[in-house]
């Protein structure tokens, strides 16, 4: 998922908290801020029925509506394992 | 009963020598299918499951997404999900489902090769749609089930465009870009379809779609192997066979001694002569239409 943060709501002085609230809420695995916290990707796994859901819960502490990418998964190694 | 996708016949309404003249790459056209026609597609197409369709799809399947709170989103599906993502609203889109027994009967009436023309299946939510875009491809709408309403431009936006483009975006193809400089949005028209009914929609044709109730429908594209195409794959084959035209290219300019070796005067009056053959013209488009990959 990807959302574009308005600067008006990152200069927010509790921002900070309530975005990584919501990030713990909705299960995140990792997040890849750029350009200074603007832009937000955020990686998840989630079922289909949450998509919905997680993205009113980021809207509604936002402003915007995220988009969901797909993410690129390698095959799995299929040789040594353990190492 | 039909056991066969006759597209003379589906075209009878105008006639497919007036389509030709009138309609292809030119205008859109709406048409009526008869009863058997519309049963026979449903029968190849098979059921309308999402899991088996995604399973069947050769290139993928795709969910678009885009709701109160989701901005425009395209996730891969496969069988194990496709359901869950049409439960949630999702437009539904599987990319060339093989059903040679409806492209192969297109691509046979259009004198193309069948490799270009493919079958996609799409199901639209209630509420759903596609915003305005024009497509690179001529396509076949077939509506299986429910309504869905059309907006359509009367000529296409780009003329024989070669890429796809959705109106708007940032995102515009270098062959594209200036066509597009100098396009203008043509008026558009509504179409309302209902089951049983075919719209050929030329690429570079503008149209965005809504439907009111959730819907099924059938694209038979034809990814357009240009005359361009042709001329360049088939003249390649057919050239690179001659050890004077895998020569390489000396004495265009440089030393007067260079000069002679410049082989360009006689290869242009060879390649004349090919042209000007109609059996070799004939051997060009037949080996292009024969090839295995298209």
């Amino acid at each position: 998922m990807w959302v574009v943060l308005p600067p008006a709501i990152l200069a927010a002085p509790d921002f900070e908290a309530q975005w990584r609230a919501l990030l713990k809420r909705i299960g995140a695995l990792a997040t890849y801020p750029k350009e200074e916290g603007r832009m937000q990707y955020v990686l998840i796994e989630v079922d289909p029925s949450q998509i919905t859901p997680i993205a009113e819960a980021v809207f509604r502490l936002v402003g915007v509506k995220p988009e969901f990418l797909p993410e690129i998964v390698p095959q799995p190694y299929y040789g040594w394992r353990g190492y | 009963m039909t056991d066969a996708l006759d597209m003379s016949r589906l075209l009878s309404p105008i006639g497919a020598e007036r389509f030709f003249a009138e309609h292809w790459q030119a205008r859109m056209a709406l048409l009526p299918l008869a009863a058997e026609d519309l049963a026979f597609i449903r029968e190849t197409v098979g059921p309308l499951d999402p899991a088996r369709l995604a399973g069947a799809a050769r290139e993928g399947a795709q969910a678009w997404l885009a709701n109160e709170f989701v901005a425009h989103s395209v996730f891969l599906i496969n069988p194990s999900n496709a359901v869950k993502f049409q439960d949630i609203g999702a437009t539904l889109y599987f990319v060339n489902v093989p059903l040679p027994a409806l492209t192969d009967s297109l691509a046979d009436f259009l004198g193309a090769p069948r490799q270009k023309v493919i079958a996609s299946l799409f199901f639209t939510p209630a509420g759903g749609g596609a915003v305005p875009h024009f497509d690179k491809n001529e396509n076949f709408t077939f509506q299986l089930t429910g309504a869905k309403r059309w907006q359509i431009g009367e000529i296409p936006m780009v003329a024989c465009a070669p890429d796809s483009y959705t109106l708007g975006s940032t995102t515009i193809t270098p062959a594209l870009a200036p066509l597009l400089a100098e396009a203008r949005r043509p008026p558009e028209r509504t179409v309302d379809v209902a089951p049983g009914t075919l719209l050929y929609v030329p690429r570079g044709t503008v149209h965005h779609t809504g439907a009111g109730e959730p819907s099924w429908s059938l694209n038979l594209s034809y990814s357009p192997a240009t005359w361009l195409d042709l001329l360049q794959v088939g003249l390649r084959q057919r050239l690179a066979a001659s050890p004077r035209w895998r020569g390489i290219v000396t004495g265009v300019a440089g030393d007067a001694a260079a000069r002679d070796a410049n082989r360009l005067p006689e290869l242009l009056a060879e390649l004349r002569a090919l042209l000007d053959d109609p059996r070799e013209a004939e051997a060009l488009a037949r080996s292009y239409l024969d090839r295995p990959n298209g």
